[in-house]
């Protein structure tokens, strides 16, 4: 498999080789890319749906666990007539991440707030060493920039990667419908549709052999056969796809061996402190890295994005359902050497399909418990004031009570929606070249594949999620390979720093960033180099957040309203629906503390702590 | 002159030695020590190291040295006397002070005016000093349980599992550290602050006037005026 | 053990106990037949075996397994999604059979657990477990499909054949149980035992291999699945159940720095030119000393990486104490970047040097105070006046040892034999260099 791509991809390294000797490091970044968008051949075009009715049945439809996702959550739709008319979402796990951060000092925070979430704890190194540097008044060096920006956008393409294939690929690509396919069409029809071939016929030989073994293993209890009919590839493009399900498992884990020379390990990275970086990059570091780089970035463009344009317009339905609130948070990710957030690489800001853009506000950040399993505060609180004391009522899980144990976030009383899709539509907005080219591209592609013109609110669905996503695996990619060129410059100008002190010990502060996942907001307190007080706003608690007190659906719920549900048992585009948030629940759960005091008196434990 | 006299019965040559011995090891224990927790300066973690670990098992090498010639070497059980006898009982309670503990914390406080008449060591002395052997025991035995945690030899294994992990066992070893310089610090300020006679002898073997004590009458009988007497037999 | 006839036999309860359908089962095993209804002489047993699956033959080539994901991040899933060999794609088409993954399935809600109720059932399994148990309210803080997390693990771990704890959260709580634990959380071994002590289990606990480590180490659990599957058998366990191959040296053991920390060459800021020198990490609170594990052999990420290489001081996240809760590793490493972990008092913690010379200031204050008092009472010249005689002496006359007593023997026996007691105070006096005639306390 890897020899496979070896030889895809050799070509283009040597290219990148001679333009990083002729125009020095920083030359290999962002050069005129090209996507091979092939006018879509007879072989591949989808087929029209062969007249037969779905059935459009009534009642409730659960999906419980959620699988393919990072934690537990919990789905409950009430169906009416083929459609989704309402949902609940529902995080079933508690944890206390801010009471265990109490009285520990804020050094410790950035290492043990990353054990919120194995898929991105990077993020919450980098915002909780912000809200500590924001807080001890600490301006991180541009060497330590850069490296995070490493680290970070290594981080987003492990991410994205493994979440298109490996998570969210299964609901549209099934596996074993690849063992129908002709390997020599397959072939053929790789090359119309402009993504990598590989030997087709070894992996189709490999599933042949687990197939006969007869255990399904991570197929078991699958749904590609729900009365929805809604896996529609071909054979051939299931097992192009199925190979590149085998791809990415290794490119993922290339993106994490980038993470894991510039931060120790991944998950859970070390070198990122307060104050900037642990790690002083060696020459050999610097090699191993850049050539991952520049090998990730060449698959994402030879395989992920072609794949993405040859699958979509098989799904074109699924643009047709998911629509979240259409308003959308990003806090911006990957600083420049200003440190301005507006002016990041992905850049903060809040903006609406009805509201023009606008910097985040701090201060109009709100959180609600009324539907979660906590003891109500009454009004919705800044998360810096919120009391809130964990309860678990009789009634949990009912739709009329407390259903979860996230709470609601607000932005200026209203749900907003973050994500992938919520950066690239703040970066579109803001005028990010890279950005709005490839999605005006994508939205031409699709409008030609659809016969309509499709504008931004096409995004704005099941489909732009995911696709949106991709996206930004590809600008994600090349600015990884300018930022690992700039810091091969600044270090054979002279060296880099990479760490700066703290000069005072108290202080609040805090941390606004991006999560592969969406806005991350990290604030916390410090006397003395304790922290009094913390609060972690994570993306999915945005995205899989409960009903406000208003009643108004958190996003993730609205988007399931409307989708289609052929199949009680197996509502697949309620599924895909909710992978498209790629949500991560167990960061979702968290309480927060009032900012002075502690108020866990009536957590009980089992070994009778307070 | 309100001291009993200090002779060198109180405190034979192999003590002297000993209590060198313990002097040296300790201190040497204490900065190696100290720089093995957080190496102050640069150059010296190896050599740190092989001297505390040195140290460590001459110090409890010493002790057990200590203990056994307490029974072999005879010294003089009161100050102020020449009498000799096995050593070990001048750590137990004898017939003129076993009742002495109260008087002795009362006398530490001011809060009794008069000296409390008795033997070499008063009561706390005793006590302190029987512990300092059940101490060096235990932090050498700590010291252990952090030195070869490889080897997972069994009972240094069970301690560290007994006490919760390697890192307990640290912060026990630290403390226990302290306990010696805390020590340290009383038995160097009770030794000193009534004149240096006691570290003359216990340091020189050089002895100093004072009373004289009879343990028969179990009281003080006399003075010895021996510096003069030194003087004297210089000039002659 | 179990044997496909108790899967026969118990499936339809099975199915009731899950609320599903008979029929709506069969019409799941056809669409599977169908979808793969390509070629049935190809692949007979698989058709076979959806007559009454949804996972498949429930034995053949492949070691079943479940893989819980319970109180957890995931991260231990992602970290063996990185494993360098077998790689994860070879686990699960070649080595196990992964029937239960909330991460990898793709099966979802109830055909995911129907699929794990399958798999206990057909038993033999592995169980491996990530992610802490929690016990709070009544263990509500963790629920999964409308089961307690402790439920679920009680009943999965019924036909193991094996349970591999990965990843410190599993093996005694992690950082999750650290103090305060505010949802009392728990390590699965720990859990099972106290079950299986209060009579709630009626199985013997199946070997139970803990694979420590904030995330597992990839190679640790690919080690352990592939040394069972090939060699039958666990490795050699540690007291605590750690293969003792991977955790009985601690990672100063093994650290490529450690030369430099035995000459003494180390990091005392971070981003300075002993960073660029690779010195050692001592100083900046490295916990390798204190930490038994094997990381800078086998290291991370398909051995590209490892903490200290990265310039970061260990954090001791193979710190385990599975049999006591409290004993996780944030609780006995953090403070991260001080020597020792502080101390617990109540709601305070302290670093353990404060108390230390807290104490060792107290007490030079105490003496100091001491020294002027001895200096006020006129101490200082020559010390106090002994007693005359002892304080006790005179309170218990009867029993008194002093000069009163002394005194009085003396005049006995001057009075019963006068001559004889000449010669002995003569001797006496001779061997003291004294006057025994100048009796009396200080002066």
């Amino acid at each position: 498999m890897s020899k496979v791509v070896a030889t895809n991809v050799q070509p283009e390294l040597e290219e990148n080789n001679d333009g990083l000797e002729q125009d020095g490091a920083a030359g290999a970044a962002v050069a005129a890319t090209e996507v091979p968008i092939e006018p879509i051949s007879a072989e591949i075009k989808p087929q029209e749906p062969q007249g037969s009715k779905l059935p459009t049945p009534s009642g409730q439809a659960l999906i419980d666990p959620v699988s393919r996702i990072e934690g537990h959550l919990r789905i409950d739709m009430e169906v009416k007539d083929g459609v989704v008319a309402d949902a609940w979402v529902s995080a079933t796990l508690f944890r206390g991440m801010e009471l265990i951060l109490e009285g520990r000092e804020p050094t410790d925070a950035a290492y043990i707030t990353q054990r919120i979430c194995g898929v991105c704890p990077v993020s919450h190194a980098h915002a909780a060493s912000m809200a500590a540097e924001d807080a001890l008044d600490i301006k991180i060096p541009n060497g330590a920039r850069l490296i995070r920006n490493i680290i970070e956008g290594s981080q987003f393409l492990h991410s994205h990667i493994l979440w298109f294939y490996n998570l969210a690929g299964l609901d549209y690509v099934n596996p074993l419908n690849a063992l129908k396919a002709n390997p020599k069409k397959a072939l053929q029809v790789a090359l119309d549709a402009g993504t990598s071939i590989s030997d087709f016929g070894a992996v189709q030989k490999r599933l042949e052999a687990f197939a006969e073994n007869g255990q399904l293993s991570i197929f078991s209890g699958h749904w590609f056969d729900g009365k929805d009919e809604a896996y529609k590839l071909t054979p051939e493009l299931d097992l192009i796809c199925t190979t590149h399900y085998l791809e990415a498992l290794e490119m993922q884990a290339v993106a994490s061996e980038i993470s894991s020379i510039v931060g120790g390990k991944m998950p859970h990275v070390m070198s990122a402190i307060p104050g900037g970086s642990t790690w002083m990059p060696t020459a050999q570091n610097l090699d191993d890295i850049l050539f991952r780089a520049i090998r990730l970035r060449d698959w994402i463009k030879a395989t992920m994005i072609p794949d993405t344009y040859a699958i979509a317009p098989f799904y074109l339905d699924v643009a047709g359902y998911g629509a979240g609130p259409g308003r959308y948070i990003a806090w911006g990710v990957f600083n420049r050497e200003d440190l301005d957030p507006a002016n990041r690489y992905l850049p903060a800001g809040v903006w609406g399909f009805d509201e023009s853009l606008a910097a985040p506000d701090e201060d109009a950040i709100t959180e609600e418990t009324v539907r979660a399993f906590y003891k109500d505060s009454g009004e919705p609180v800044n998360p810096r004031q919120g009391i809130t004391d964990p309860e678990f009522p009789d009634d949990a899980y009912s739709r009329d009570g407390r259903y979860s144990w996230s709470k609601a976030p607000r932005y200026n009383g209203k749900p907003y929606e973050a994500g992938g899709l919520s950066r690239l539509l703040v970066a579109y907005n803001s005028g990010n070249d890279f950005v709005t080219e490839k999605i005006d591209d994508l939205l031409d592609y699709l409008s030609s594949a659809a016969g309509t013109k499709l504008g931004p609110e096409a995004l704005n669905s099941t489909l732009g999620r995911t696709a949106a996503r991709n996206i930004e695996t590809w600008y994600i990619a090349e600015c990884l390979i300018e930022w690992i060129g700039e810091l091969i410059e600044a270090i054979s100008e002279g060296g880099i720093e990479t760490f700066a002190k703290a000069t005072k010990s108290s202080g609040e502060g805090t941390g606004m960033w991006e999560a592969p996942r969406g806005a991350l907001y990290h604030h916390e307190k410090v006397t003395g180099n304790k922290i009094d007080a913390y609060q972690i706003i994570i993306p999915s608690t945005w995205n899989a957040s409960p009903r406000s007190a208003d009643g108004a659906r958190g996003p993730m719920e609205e988007a399931l309203v409307g989708v289609p549900v052929a199949d009680l048992e197996k509502p697949i585009h309620a599924l895909r629906t909710v992978h498209s948030f790629d949500p991560c629940i167990a960061c979702a759960v968290h309480i927060t503390e009032p900012a002075t005091g502690k108020t866990f008196s009536t957590v009980t434990s089992p070994w009778g702590v307070k | 002159m309100a001291h009993l006299a200090h002779y060198k019965e109180a405190h034979p040559v192999p003590f002297v030695i000993t209590h060198w011995i313990n002097l040296i090891a300790m201190i040497l224990l204490v900065f190696t020590g100290f720089y093995i927790h957080f190496p102050f300066f640069e150059g010296w973690m190896g050599v740190a190291r092989g001297v505390h670990v040195f140290c460590g098992f001459t110090l409890f090498l010493n002790c057990l040295l200590r203990i056994i010639l307490a029974f072999v070497v005879k010294s003089a059980a009161h100050a102020g006397c020449r009498k000799v006898e096995p050593d070990y009982k001048s750590f137990l309670p004898q017939r003129d002070n076993r009742h002495q503990f109260g008087a002795w914390i009362k006398y530490y406080l001011f809060v009794k005016k008069e000296h409390p008449l008795g033997a070499k060591f008063g009561v706390l002395q005793k006590i302190s000093y029987l512990i300092v052997p059940l101490l060096i025991t235990i932090v050498f035995i700590t010291g252990l349980c952090l030195w070869g945690v490889t080897y997972e030899l069994a009972p240094f294994a069970a301690l560290n599992e007994l006490v919760g992990g390697l890192m307990i066992m640290r912060i026990i070893h630290y403390y226990l550290m302290w306990v010696f310089i805390l020590f340290t610090f009383v038995h160097v300020y009770l030794a000193t602050i009534g004149g240096l006679g006691p570290a003359k002898l216990m340091f020189l073997h050089k002895e100093s006037g004072g009373l004289v004590y009879d343990p028969e009458c179990c009281n003080i009988v006399g003075e010895d005026c021996m510096d003069e007497e030194d003087k004297k037999s210089k000039k002659d | 053990m179990t044997t496909k006839e108790i899967c026969s036999t118990s499936f339809d309860e099975l199915l009731e106990q899950r609320g599903i359908k008979r029929r709506d089962f069969l019409k799941l095993c056809a669409g599977i037949a169908a979808t793969l209804g390509l070629s049935q002489t190809m692949i007979p047993r698989i058709a076979h075996a959806l007559e009454e699956s949804v996972i498949g033959a429930t034995s053949g080539n492949l070691k079943p397994a479940l893989w819980l994901e319970l109180s957890s991040c995931s991260g231990c899933t992602e970290s063996f999604a990185q494993s360098d060999s077998p790689n994860i794609a070879t686990v699960i088409l070649e080595l196990l059979s992964l029937n239960y993954s909330e991460a990898l399935c793709a099966g979802a809600g109830w055909s995911l657990e129907l699929a794990k109720e399958q798999t206990i059932d057909a038993g033999g399994y592995l169980l491996i477990i990530e992610g802490s148990l929690m016990e709070g309210w009544d263990g509500n803080a963790l629920v999964i499909a409308e089961e307690k997390g402790t439920e679920i693990v009680e009943h999965a771990a019924s036909h193991a054949d094996a349970i591999i704890c990965v990843g410190s959260c599993s093996v005694d709580g992690g950082w999750q149980s650290a103090y305060p634990n505010p949802s009392g959380a728990i390590g699965i071994p720990l859990y099972l035992n106290n079950a299986k002590a209060a009579g709630r289990l009626d199985y013997d606990l199946p070997p139970i291999v803990n694979l420590p480590h904030c995330p597992a180490n990839p190679e640790h659990v690919a080690a352990v699945v592939v040394e069972y599957l090939l060699l039958k058998r666990f490795p050699e366990l540690t007291n605590e159940n750690k293969p003792a191959m991977m955790f009985s040296q601690t990672i100063h053991d093994n650290c490529p720095r450690r030369g430099h920390f035995e000459n003494g060459e180390f990091v005392y800021e971070f981003g300075t030119e002993a960073e660029v020198k690779r010195f050692c990490l001592y100083p900046v609170g490295c916990k390798g000393p204190e930490t038994k594990s094997n990381c800078p052999v086998v290291r991370w990420n398909r051995r590209n990486g490892w903490c200290i290489d990265s310039g970061a001081p260990c954090i001791g996240c193979a710190t385990t104490n599975p049999r006591r809760p409290g004993f996780n590793w944030v609780d006995m490493n953090a403070p991260f970047r001080s020597h020792l972990r502080n101390v617990a008092i109540g709601d305070f913690n302290i670093p353990p040097a404060f108390i230390a010379y807290g104490v060792a200031g107290a007490l030079v204050l105490g003496l100091v105070i001491h020294g002027f008092g001895m200096k006020a009472s006129g101490r200082l010249k020559g010390g106090a006046p002994y007693e005359r005689e002892r304080k006790w002496d005179t309170n218990h006359p009867e029993r008194a040892i002093g000069p009163a007593k002394a005194a009085e023997k003396a005049a006995e026996k001057a009075a019963a034999a006068k001559d004889k007691d000449d010669a002995k105070s003569k001797d006496k006096n001779k061997s003291k260099k004294g006057d025994s005639s100048k009796k009396g306390g200080g002066k």
